[in-house]
């Protein structure tokens, strides 16, 4: 009996030894991809797997705020990821703290050059002449819109870029109040609106990030070429924000104080919305909805729209074996990010951006990418550009699109606020 | 008379065995007090040196002496962060407690389905905060909220609960005292089940009615429960955080941030680990100042029972 | 009669205040539960539809088939379950000394104890993770136990009963002749089982729903928690940058992870019986 146990105990040693010491290598990868997108990447993660017996990729997924927390807190301990995914505006705060692996001549000798990618997308890799970062895609606002109530107001939607003027028409054509009219005619009463013409974000950054393509429509920057103050002149940035504030309080086609706008839109309460390509799937997902996208209207002199992209990194303090087998791995994943188009993100690649033309509802995300305008990038990104409540980017946004406050001193406040923080 | 007698034996009991009882104390003190001090003393201590320095977890911690706590109170986020906290408690303790209160003393009658009811009302607590967020902002929206929709039948027009700055607060509050309610019944049921029956019955057989019941046996045997309930509440409420991280992230315009919010931004979505900590123990020494009076003034209605 | 007509519509109504309570804090949950029966499209319907058109368990199976949630579930199970076997132990060890015994440094010690509740604990999260990853114990389950059994809210509520009881009881086991241990285990604790239970069930919970140190102290999918781990399906505020609302399989998740902690409600509710020590001693 007792013999039995113990041979039945070097059994199970030996059996569990080799199946240690057989097993893949283990790589770390974290990314802020929490909904459909999520699976989407699972998937090309299974497959590399699949494909590559020896590695182990494992996925986790998180929102971006305490992912970057946990990466913060965990590199200190040396538990960083083998593979972070962020934005390309997340690089220079990473890269300035020592965090990331410069991986110039890593993206070199895998064969990528600028040429084969979205010229965004690449620019968004670097921090001080060197490269952090392997773009994966682009993601930009465009407009959707609801192709039934497009229809019943005898709208066609259009497939191009539009001017200001032709958008607000449009937006004026689909808000009805309870008795069938629309803003501007007599008799139209603004606290009964039963349909709106488009849903913008006003509560979070996204107001902010509405205001910015605005100003670069007109062709300034946010902040000075030496990126230490805020640059642009004032009277452009209160054109910007005026067009926002009238389409709330003036033309009242924007519901005012909107705290989930994709949801107005997924039910039929507005015709358009502002938004991401990550909202792909939910419109997918939505029962009976019809939709499509165009750019954002062209207001101002340019073109401009406001835009990110994920980019893959690969932190510090890993061993050379861990580190090539990242390598190999990130370079597979953006050579198939063809499937990655899917999750409604626009490859950056050029060769895998080619399938996303062939998928339904792409149309304003492919017109407006090659004016993408990203945020400037800076080491103090996530305060400067911050989504938090006490943001001065998200303040000023409410102050102006939800409680109609003077536009002037709101954005000098706000501009005040931002210098303060750069100049610390 | 036995009374005295016990005493006295109890005292040559101890007296005999002095060496005994004095080492004792500490012998039931140290698996506590080893826990307490590496996992929550040491570490909060940490904090406080943290809080004299400038730090963003990655590089070299900077002193800066008191600098934080000066740069803090010139900061009108954090001035509005401890009027929004204080506003919060106003809302939410009151309930909280004496509906805590209510609602054990409804489930502790001998009634069919109490147990039912316990389950339901302390079911919110075990749910994680990010599922009450989630939840809460679904019955709150403007437009497709299941609250508004079944205010419209009373003729009540569609009210912006998330995202109007007076209304934002209350919501957050109303989710609040639906989420936690339980904890408070919990602890006051204990208390209340801590009570022999034999002296309410006692007290019943003299005549006395329901409420002189209540008012004169079972509030002051309940009353240490009390004390226990009001500090936790008081310092719960203080610190609230989660609810409104999901909610409303401390907006619109700064209309539900709180102190606690305020130091995990500064924190932890800022990197500003020294100002963050700063900020947690100035919550420290207004909780300190909070129970000393809250201990004084029931204190004095203590003297007065 | 007159008084029997009283008492009728006194138990009336005190049994519509609990259906009364008992709506308002099942109708959320019922929501949530409902709503996890819905195919993803019809999550945001309006008017609100309480009863699924298409009633699917397609969200349960695609949490249970695509994560490891089953160890997730094991891990805060084990976690929360060791947490509280060890906070009732060592809480109400300290909560005897605080409250029964004469000794030096008691007010101190416990005025000490009781200041740690007025720290948020947030600050303690990067000494805490720092401490953790000196001693190579990140990543593992007493990384989950440890710092709950530090916890404040225990020894308070157990001082604060173990005060209330009658020193004649005390009294009585040490004429007996019964050593401090003995009094402890026979008959501070049976005492106090109103009390523990409700000790038990708020540290459970606590450790149960915690989120901010399980996300930083581990990484690995394998010793990850619910909290964390379900935290994978749920987006940030509404619009901010990133991914569409996954609502279906999020509702799934949550509602899976609520049912473990009620079954452990229901269990430890079972103690909430009255006065056994009581008669005894009247006996």
């Amino acid at each position: 009996m007792k013999f039995k146990s113990v041979l039945l105990v070097a059994i199970a040693t030996v059996i569990f030894g080799t199946l240690l010491m057989a097993q893949p290598l283990q790589l770390a990868f974290w990314g802020g991809w929490t909904g459909p997108d999520g699976n989407v990447m699972r998937q090309l993660v299974a497959e590399y797997n699949s494909t590559h017996p020896d590695v182990h990729v494992t996925l986790t997924t998180m929102q971006w705020t305490p992912l970057f927390t946990k990466f913060l807190i965990a590199s200190r301990g040396g538990q960083s990821p083998n593979i972070l995914a962020m934005h390309g505006p997340d690089v220079p705060e990473f890269a300035s703290y020592g965090l990331l692996t410069p991986l110039g001549s890593v993206i070199k000798a895998a064969g990528f050059k600028a040429s084969q990618f979205a010229t965004a997308a690449w620019n968004g890799t670097f921090y001080k002449g060197k490269q952090y970062a392997f773009p994966l895609d682009l993601h930009l606002n465009s407009i959707y819109y609801n192709r039934k109530l497009f229809e019943k107001a005898g709208l066609t939607p259009p497939t191009g870029w539009i001017t200001g003027k032709e958008f607000l028409n449009m937006a004026i054509k689909l808000t009805i109040d309870k008795n069938g009219k629309h803003p501007g005619q007599p008799g139209f009463d603004p606290n009964n609106i039963v349909q709106y013409g488009i849903a913008l974000y006003s509560l979070n950054w996204h107001g902010f990030l509405e205001w910015y393509e605005l100003l670069r429509q007109q062709g300034y920057n946010f902040l000075n070429p030496s990126m230490t103050k805020v640059g642009y002149p004032l009277k452009a940035g209160e054109r910007a924000w005026k067009w926002l504030q009238d389409l709330f309080f003036k033309y009242h086609v924007a519901p005012i104080g909107a705290n989930s706008p994709l949801q107005d839109f997924l039910i039929g309460k507005t015709a358009m919305l502002e938004d991401g390509p990550w909202e792909i799937p939910a419109m997918k997902a939505q029962k009976g909805l019809q939709w499509g996208t165009f750019p954002i209207p062209q207001v101002f002199q340019h073109k401009a729209v406001w835009g990110s992209g994920h980019v893959l990194t690969i932190p510090i303090r890993q061993d050379q074996k861990h580190m090539k087998a990242a390598e190999a791995f990130v370079t597979w994943l953006v050579k198939h990010s063809e499937k990655w188009a899917l999750s409604g993100n626009i490859p950056a690649y050029n060769t895998a951006r080619k399938f996303a033309y062939s998928l339904p509802g792409r149309t304003g995300f492919l017109a407006g990418a090659p004016y993408e305008a990203m945020l400037p990038r800076i080491p103090k990104e996530s305060e400067v550009f911050s989504s938090a409540s006490v943001s001065p980017i998200v303040v000023a946004g409410q102050d102006i699109l939800v409680r109609d406050k003077a536009i002037l001193p709101v954005m000098k406040w706000m501009n005040e606020q931002i210098n303060a923080i750069l100049g610390r | 008379m036995t009374q005295i007698i016990i005493h006295l034996k109890v005292g040559e009991v101890m007296n005999g065995k002095k060496q005994h009882y004095r080492i004792i104390p500490y012998i039931f003190l140290i698996p506590y007090f080893f826990a307490f001090i590496t996992f929550r003393f040491g570490p909060s201590i940490a904090g406080f040196f943290v809080s004299l320095t400038r730090w963003n977890i990655v590089g070299q911690a900077k002193f800066v002496g008191f600098q934080n706590f000066i740069d803090l109170f010139e900061d009108p986020n954090f001035i509005k962060s401890l009027t929004n906290t204080l506003y919060f408690m106003l809302l939410t303790v009151p309930a909280l407690v004496i509906g805590g209160l209510l609602i054990a003393m409804l489930v502790d009658q001998k009634l069919r389905g109490r147990y039912v009811t316990r389950t339901f009302v302390f079911m919110p607590y075990v749910i994680m905060s990010t599922v009450v967020g989630v939840i809460w902002m679904w019955i709150f929206d403007t437009h497709f909220g299941i609250l508004n929709y079944y205010l419209s039948f009373f003729g009540i027009k569609p009210i912006a609960w998330l995202s109007s700055i007076n209304w934002a607060m209350p919501a957050v509050a109303i989710a609040t005292i639906w989420w936690t309610i339980g904890f408070n019944m919990i602890l006051f049921l204990a208390g209340l089940q801590d009570i022999p029956n034999e002296l309410k019955e006692a007290a019943r057989i003299d005549g006395a009615s329901s409420w002189q019941v209540f008012w004169n046996v079972t509030f002051p045997l309940l009353s240490p429960t009390t004390i226990v309930v009001v500090m936790l509440t008081l310092i719960n409420t203080f610190q609230v955080f989660a609810q409104v991280y999901v909610m409303t992230g401390g907006g619109p315009a700064m209309a539900t941030l709180t102190v606690v919010q305020y130091m995990y931004v500064q924190s932890f979505q800022y990197y500003r680990l020294g100002y963050g900590s700063a900020i947690a123990y100035i919550v420290f020494i207004f909780l300190v100042g909070l129970i000393l009076v809250e201990r004084s003034i029931l204190k004095k209605s203590g003297d007065i029972n | 009669m007159k008084g029997k007509n009283a008492r009728h519509l006194k138990t009336a109504i005190l049994y519509f205040l609990m259906i009364v309570c008992t709506i308002v804090a099942f109708a959320p949950i019922l929501w949530m539960t409902v709503s996890a029966f819905k195919p993803e499209g019809e999550i945001l319907s309006y008017p609100p539809q309480w009863v699924p058109l298409e009633p699917t368990w397609a969200n349960f199976a695609y949490v249970l088939k695509n994560f490891n949630f089953l160890r997730w579930t094991f891990n805060s199970v084990v976690a929360a379950v060791v947490a509280t076997i060890i906070v009732i132990f060592i809480d109400s060890m300290a909560a005897f000394a605080f409250a029964k015994m004469k000794f030096k440094g008691n007010a101190v010690l416990y005025a000490v104890v009781l200041s740690m509740l007025m720290v948020p604990i947030q600050v303690t999260i990067v000494p805490l993770y720092l401490m953790f990853s000196s001693v190579k114990l990140l990543n593992t389950i007493p990384a989950l136990i440890l710092p709950t059994a530090g916890n404040v809210t225990g020894v308070f509520i157990l001082t604060n009963f173990f005060k209330s009881v009658p020193r004649d009881l005390m009294d009585a086991a040490i004429v007996d002749g019964a050593g401090s241990f003995r009094i402890w285990w026979s008959i501070m604790l049976p005492l106090a089982r109103p009390s523990i239970s409700a000790v038990a069930i708020i540290t459970f919970m606590s450790n149960w729903t915690n989120f901010l140190w399980p996300l930083v102290s581990v990484s690995s999918d394998a010793s990850r928690t619910l909290p964390v781990g379900v935290a994978q399906f749920f987006g940030g505020q509404s619009g901010v940058s990133g991914s569409a609302p996954q609502y279906g399989p999020a509702m799934a998740a949550a509602l899976m992870a609520t049912i473990p902690a009620i079954a452990i409600f229901l269990f430890l509710q079972r103690y909430f019986v009255k006065g056994i020590m009581m008669t005894g001693i009247k006996g």
